[in-house]
């Protein structure tokens, strides 16, 4: 299993977090965000079933953090786009992390 | 059941009584009223939204295990029911609150739930050697693997089915010959086609799937026009051709009968839902369809169109609908000339479902809609969830387990929904994260990389992953 699929949407490329894909998982991953990328993390939602992140990290386009009860967590950029394009170091080191 | 002091419509007295319901352990048949003199049960229904009880409401009681009806009424001024006396061995009921109407129509749809789940309840570890649980592709190799092995692995059939089965075959070959393509076509079309019989058949034994309507009515037929010897006649014949006993196939097809009989073509109504929500209200659709009919709303008349699935659809719906139970039942109108959600009970567009066991008053606790902030619903949905793995058929093939585990889920994501008390949000969650239907989230499960039957445990597992795990991979322990 791949820890994290990028996948097409309607506004970009996003990124699922295959290998974390609970509520707590995202909350997880926000804590993740802000300790490893000085990451500022504002909770739009968070109703258990459906949750929603915006993740400020210096000098890039907002992030947003979905968490979806049926499908998981995901990445992507807030504003639209390909997450790789601006997150392409973040992936990587999420991907080794979750690789282990 | 309401304590010492206690009024049962209280909050505590309706708490205790949920409570206490949701302590019995499924099984407990006997166990309750064993060495009790008399056994008995009674029935409440309170409108949370108003904290009204529901005078005048209709309600039927039936046993949880064997479906049947052990009484009946309409609630008092109280909106509650007399004592009934009830036969000793019944412990777990549930209770049906509604007009006529509406609960035949849901009386309907749970017959169906049952039937579902006693196929699954009745089904096969194996069939003919194929494990339970195998995907299509796993089932054709192994199919053809057997084949170049020597041994042509075939559905059992009935008399007339069997009969019907070679003309078609013979019909097959025929038309390929006809139009040039050769035998060989022929052949191969005729061995597609007994393979497909092979695997349907091992679905049905296996419980992944009920019979078709078809193929149930094609097995009474089979049945009755051979004075219910069918399954001797076939296996009789069927005995001289493979290495199986006279017994062993009549045991095999006895079992695909069984199975056929347990099947119900009708609409899907999770007897899991039934049994996981203390109380649930479904929409029903003959009812809410005759609202519609009577000028109560357009939205009405669009559930009466879509509404064929009756219970189904109202259960179905509250996996898949928007906005709350008012609301999808044109609350505006329901909810104006009624006053709440009793008023929609009374006016029959819908039934309460509601868990108990016997000796008790069941409590039908019309769900307030509104009433959770996001972080209460946040916990109430999370422990919906983590509850989930508990409320599967440890018994039920991978497939069907994965099944009731998306029902639940989906269950609990539209209950949650209808709770919040921010209702904007809600709408937004019900447009941006609608319910996905089980074909949706098994091509989402895919697409992650899943195959085979990684994809149901995944389904399964989703909501049971040991958070450690993740925190100490992200460097966060």
């Amino acid at each position: 299993m791949k820890p994290l699929v990028l996948m097409k949407t309607d506004t970009g490329v996003a990124c699922d977090v295959v290998a974390a894909p609970t509520n707590e998982d995202c909350r997880s991953l926000t804590k993740y965000f802000e300790k490893y990328w000085s990451a500022g993390v504002e909770e739009v939602y968070d109703t258990g079933f459906a949750s929603r992140f915006h993740l400020s990290i210096p000098g890039r386009p907002v992030l947003r953090l979905d968490h979806d009860s049926q499908t998981g967590n995901t990445i992507a950029v807030r504003d639209g786009g390909d997450v790789e394009d601006v997150a392409s170091d973040v992936l990587a080191d999420l991907n080794s992390r979750l690789s282990e | 059941m309401a304590g010492p002091g206690q009024r049962p419509s209280q909050p505590g007295g309706v708490g205790q009584g949920f409570a206490r319901a949701d302590a019995q352990p499924d099984g407990t048949v006997g166990q309750v009223c064993a060495t009790c003199p008399d056994n008995w049960v009674e029935a409440g229904a309170i409108d949370e939204g108003t904290g009204q009880p529901i005078p005048g409401l209709g309600y039927r009681i039936y046993d949880l295990v064997s479906g049947e009806r052990v009484a009946q009424g309409v609630l008092d001024e109280q909106g509650e029911s007399p004592r009934h006396q009830i036969p000793q061995p019944v412990t777990q009921l549930y209770v049906l609150y509604g007009t006529d109407a509406a609960m035949d129509e849901a009386e309907a749809g749970i017959e169906a739930a049952q039937r579902d789940h006693a196929v699954r309840a009745n089904a096969k570890s194996q069939w003919k050697g194929f494990p339970a649980g195998m995907d299509r592709a796993a089932f054709d190799a192994e199919h053809e693997r057997r084949l170049n092995a020597g041994e042509m692995v075939e559905a059992d059939r009935g008399y007339f089915e069997g009969a019907w089965s070679g003309a078609r075959g013979l019909g097959d070959i025929a038309a390929h010959v006809a139009t040039g393509e050769g035998l060989r076509a022929g052949a191969l079309s005729q061995y597609h086609r007994r393979r497909d019989d092979a695997w349907n058949q091992y679905r049905l034994v296996t419980g992944a799937q009920r019979a078709s309507v078809g193929e149930s009515i094609g097995g009474g037929a089979d049945s009755s026009a051979t004075f219910g010897f069918s399954d001797e006649i076939a296996a009789g014949l069927g005995s001289l051709f493979d290495g199986r006993t006279y017994q062993e196939h009549v045991a095999a097809r006895r079992h695909v009968a069984d199975q056929r009989r347990l099947s119900n073509p009708g609409a899907y109504l999770g007897g899991e839902v039934l049994g996981a929500i203390p109380t649930v209200f479904i929409p029903v659709g003959g009812a809410a369809g005759a609202a519609a009919r009577t000028g109560q709303g357009a939205r009405g008349a669009m559930i009466a169109g879509g509404g064929a699935g009756a219970v189904t659809g109202g259960l179905t719906g509250a996996g898949n609908d928007t906005g709350t139970p008012l609301e999808r039942l044109d609350g505006a109108a329901l909810g104006a000339a009624t006053g709440g959600l009793g008023g929609a009970l009374l006016s029959g567009a819908g039934v309460l479902v509601a868990r108990g066991v016997a000796k008790t008053r069941i409590w039908g606790r019309a769900p307030r809609p509104g009433s959770l902030d996001n972080k209460a619903a946040r916990e109430w949905y999370l422990e919906q969830e983590r509850l989930i793995p508990e409320r599967l058929d440890p018994n039920a093939p991978l497939e069907a387990q994965a099944r009731q585990a998306h029902q639940l889920r989906n269950a609990a994501r539209t209950q949650a929904r209808d709770l919040m008390a921010d209702r904007e949000l809600a709408a937004q969650l019900a447009r941006d994260n609608p319910n996905l239907t089980w074909d949706q989230i098994v091509a989402r499960t895919r697409a992650k990389g899943f195959g085979g039957d990684d994809v149901f445990n995944e389904i399964i597992a989703s909501s049971q992953r040991s958070r450690g795990s993740v925190n100490k991979k992200l460097g966060l322990e």
